[in-house]
């Protein structure tokens, strides 16, 4: 059995506490608007191509030309997706561990949406606590709940996305409705209190007071989570479109003051 | 404006003015006084301690506005301006004594310097410095008498500190404070070298603080006030000067000296923390509040290792317990006459012209083996001669003032080479693509070295080497700890003076910078890319991953190199501010053996715009190896390299 993953990113301190690993699945279900990692969301292997930094050199055009051993020695043209097995992702993983153990810190699965792959997952998940590293899944949630089950026991924190509550509006801008989403964190919470909710705050289209409170009388309505958090949008994704040949859409990035603003209804 | 902001802002107007004026009252006074000896006779330790008496009696004494540290901060390049005249002294780079002379005070130590040799000249040498702080004393009495209110209570107090401490031992810790930065000044004035530092300050100073403190005197307030003052005359000068705080003996000073300098933000002096097992966790986060402020400060230093190593050349358990930095990120005892910085040499001339002899060899250990002889014979016959008769040399150094604070008994010998992360990947990447892939030989890569990697799949193979010195796996963090015992073995087998000690370090300051043309390396390395730095891997042909880096660097024998093993890294503010980060990536690499981390926070797009705008970003301070430096007072070519450092370092 293999991953596909896209990026092993070391030396993370964003995605759960401590000094954390993160781990790129490829492949997602949803198609939200303002993705940063586009290069995520098709579960195929991709070529990215910078072109700002071909010169020309022709070494990708040659008969030798193979994807999956090229370099390109101007950075032009690199390969995104690779399949990894279990072993190796964990061997990766347990490079940082003394890290990890003086941090209180781990591995975090992200994607694309890691869920996806779940066989994949749950194997990985079950070898890093017998290697006792704390573990997180990033998630959107979008998947069967039996698929919580079958990592819950592996799984020390979830980082859960909601995106925005009206469900119409959700669809529109990530494909999908949030009706299974919603109802997953409900259950998910009545099975474990690690879980953070992660908020994109996209202006027009979730940066508001009534969003912020229809979440909020959400959760009130579940058990309660261990954090929320805001996370602000950035153009950091936005030159990574231009790499699998898309155009961004892009939306103004919110200022602190809002956000101090937006956080404050969850502190009442 | 409170009045620290004030004379902090006075300062930033002025000190370049300031110091260009001071160099030349120096140099001029100097002049003046060598032009009236009528004869040569007089040896030069006399010359030199009849001079500081020459120049006590007429220097201009300033007391500046708001000040309650004064003293000039003398510039140590002053006797650049004098033409064709033999340079006073080069003794730098060491810690005097200040605990002792602390303690006895200016006139006890005169009694005590009459026995030693050219005790005449170092009597007359203290008398010198008596006079130079009594003329403090006294313009400040002067000034007191058209002045009224805070300002005359301030005043008076300079008055009457001055006036006793001129002779007598401090019973303050206003007093102890002055009569460091007199010390300090004075030294200045007599040294051409640089980076004569501080010590243990904490340490040595806490006695007079907790007296103040206990009998009400002094305030928590009133000591970090102090200190800021002391931080702003210390930063008039250009040189680089270490202050030493924490280790066994943390105590409220420790928390002060790190607090003053994250609200004053000076260029000097730069602070090195001392991290030991019992470190708090309040210091190391007052710590991470200093490093948020971007100057790179403090340095942090492992004591486990550093002692370790400094008993390990031979400095007994006293002195390497209590041992400070000097300069950049020199470990060395305090009050022991020593230069950090007394010679140096780049570790990859000898490894080049070894490689030049293109001899076969059948196998890796047979190749290392020969290297080895290589390397020692290259040290016995071509380094040992020159680094004797430097040390001689600088055993007869005329420093007469420095003589008073120093135990000349032993000579600490520094000697800083650099290149070692590229000697250490370098010899991998022979032993991967020559011996154990069989893929090339090494007359090939060294030809393919200096033609800047011609050949595509040669350079593709390279880049593909999953291990190298920075992945952290085994095989080269074997080969980094085989090869640096080997070097520092080799430098200990040899004597170069019944009292000198020689005192190893893994870098040579800025060198990587001013050597970047140098032709491409066998690991890989292109011509006008990046050398290594410190103990760091080289950040090409291969990208770093910082934890592994990290922990690749802590399989550097540095008990070998007490004289210094910096690693430097750059991290973003964001990731310092998640909590308990920094700590644990300190506590992480000292518990694998690390030897010192240095930790620069700006980004390459913030320093870019500073290099164009230099006016807009005049406040923002870097460190330069471990020297700190505004940047836009920088060359061009430094500035370059740390953009293009700050660059890659980044994720």
């Amino acid at each position: 059995m293999v991953g596909r993953i896209f990026d092993i990113q070391r030396f993370c301190t964003h995605d759960g506490p401590g000094i954390r690993t993160t781990v790129f699945f490829k492949g997602c279900n949803l198609r939200c608007a303002w993705c940063h990692n586009p290069e995520s969301q098709s579960s195929e292997k991709q070529i990215l191509f910078h072109m700002e930094k071909c010169t020309g050199c022709g070494r990708c055009i040659s008969p030798s030309f193979d994807a999956e051993s090229f370099i390109c020695f101007n950075g032009a043209k690199e390969l995104c997706g690779k399949d990894y097995t279990a072993d190796e992702v964990l061997g990766e993983i347990l490079k940082d561990k003394m890290f990890y153990d003086n941090s209180n810190g781990g591995v975090t699965f992200s994607g694309g949406e890691c869920m996806l792959q779940i066989d994949f997952l749950a194997e990985i998940l079950r070898l890093c606590k017998e290697n006792g590293i704390r573990t997180a899944v990033d998630t959107a949630g979008n998947v069967p709940f039996e698929y919580f089950e079958r990592i819950l026991e592996y799984t020390d924190l979830f980082l859960y996305d909601i995106k925005c509550f009206d469900s119409d509006k959700h669809k529109l801008y990530t494909g999908a409705g949030n009706e299974l989403i919603l109802e997953n964190l409900k259950r998910l919470l009545t099975r474990t209190q690690g879980v953070w909710i992660r908020i994109p705050i996209i202006p027009t289209v979730n940066d508001t007071i009534k969003e912020m409170k229809s979440i909020k009388s959400f959760l009130s309505s579940c058990k309660s989570p261990e954090r929320i958090e805001l996370l602000p949008y950035h153009t950091f994704g936005e030159s990574k479109y231009a790499t699998i040949n898309r155009t961004a859409r892009t939306f103004s990035t919110p200022d602190q003051s809002k956000i101090e603003l937006l956080k404050a209804v969850f502190d009442e | 404006m409170s009045n620290i902001d004030a004379l902090k802002q006075q300062h930033l107007s002025m000190f370049e003015k300031k110091r260009d004026k001071h160099k030349k009252i120096l140099s001029e006074l100097y002049m003046e006084y060598i032009s009236k000896k009528s004869t040569n006779e007089e040896d030069n330790w006399e010359l030199f301690s009849n001079f500081y008496l020459y120049f006590s009696e007429r220097f201009p004494c300033e007391i500046y506005e708001n000040e309650k540290i004064v003293g000039t901060n003398w510039h140590w390049k002053w006797s650049t301006l004098i033409p064709n005249t033999v340079t006073p002294n080069n003794a730098g780079h060491f810690i005097p004594s200040f605990q002792d002379f602390l303690q006895k005070g200016v006139q006890e130590k005169i009694n005590e310097v009459k026995n030693l040799p050219h005790g005449a000249a170092l009597e007359t040498c203290l008398k010198a410095f008596s006079q130079y702080i009594k003329n403090y004393s006294d313009t400040a009495r002067k000034a007191c008498e058209s002045s009224c209110g805070e300002n005359k209570q301030r005043l008076l107090n300079i008055a009457n500190d001055c006036e006793h401490i001129s002779n007598h031992p401090p019973t303050s810790f206003r007093q102890a404070l002055q009569l460091i930065w007199f010390i300090k000044s004075f030294l200045d004035m007599e040294s051409n070298q640089a980076a004569i530092s501080l010590g243990r300050a904490d340490s040595y100073l806490y006695p007079y603080f907790e007296n103040d403190i206990k009998s009400g005197i002094l305030t928590y307030e009133d000591a970090k006030e102090l200190i800021m003052c002391f931080y702003i005359k210390a930063s008039e000068g250009d040189e680089s000067c270490m202050l030493t705080v924490g280790g066994d003996v943390e105590n409220e000073l420790t928390a002060l000296f790190i607090d003053a300098q994250t609200q004053i933000k000076m260029r000097q002096p730069s602070i090195a923390l001392r991290v030991c097992r019992s470190t708090s966790e309040q210091i190391l986060s007052k710590a991470t509040e200093l490093v948020l402020v971007g100057n790179g400060m403090p340095a942090y230093f492992n004591d486990d290792v550093i002692i370790k190593g400094l008993k390990n050349i031979g400095i007994n358990d006293k002195d390497s317990n209590d041992y400070g930095v000097v300069g950049c990120y020199e470990a060395a005892p305090q009050g022991v006459f020593s230069n950090t910085v007394a010679c140096s040499f780049n570790i990859f001339d000898p490894f080049s012209e070894f490689l030049e002899l293109k001899s076969e060899y059948t196998c890796f250990s047979e190749f290392l083996d020969a290297y080895k002889e290589h390397f020692d014979n290259y040290y016995k016959n071509r380094l040992l001669p020159r680094f004797k008769t430097s040390a001689e040399r600088d055993q007869a150094l005329v420093c007469p003032f420095a003589s008073t604070l120093l135990n000349k008994e032993k000579y600490i010998f520094g000697i800083n080479i650099s290149e070692t992360g590229i000697l250490i990947d370098s010899i991998h990447t022979i032993k991967k693509l020559v011996f154990d892939e069989k893929y090339t030989t090494i007359e090939y890569l060294l030809s393919q070295a200096k033609n800047d990697f011609t050949d595509d799949a040669l350079y593709e193979k390279i880049l593909n080497l999953k291990s190298y010195y920075g992945s952290n796996d085994k095989e080269s963090n074997e080969l980094a700890k085989e090869i640096t015992s080997y070097i520092g073995k080799v430098i200990r087998r040899y004597v170069i003076g019944d009292n000198v000690i020689i005192s190893p370090s893994l870098f040579i300051f800025t060198q990587d910078i001013w050597h970047r043309e140098h032709v491409g390396m066998v690991n890989g390395r292109k011509k006008g890319e990046l050398l290594s730095y410190g103990i760091m891997p080289c950040e090409a042909p291969h990208s770093n991953v910082l934890t592994s880096a990290l922990l690749s660097c802590a399989n550097v024998c540095a008990e070998y190199f007490p004289n210094g093993c910096p690693a430097m890294i750059r991290l973003d503010n964001k990731e310092i501010e998640q909590a308990n980060i920094l700590p644990s990536l300190i506590k992480t690499f000292f518990e694998a053996g690390g030897f010192h981390l240095a930790i620069n926070t700006l980004d390459a797009e913030t320093l870019q715009k500073a290099k164009e705008e230099p006016k807009e970003y005049s406040d923002i301070i870097v460190k330069i190896s471990g020297y700190s430096a505004h940047f836009t007072t920088l060359n061009e070519k430094i500035q370059n390299a740390v953009i293009e450092r700050a660059r890659s370092n980044s994720k």
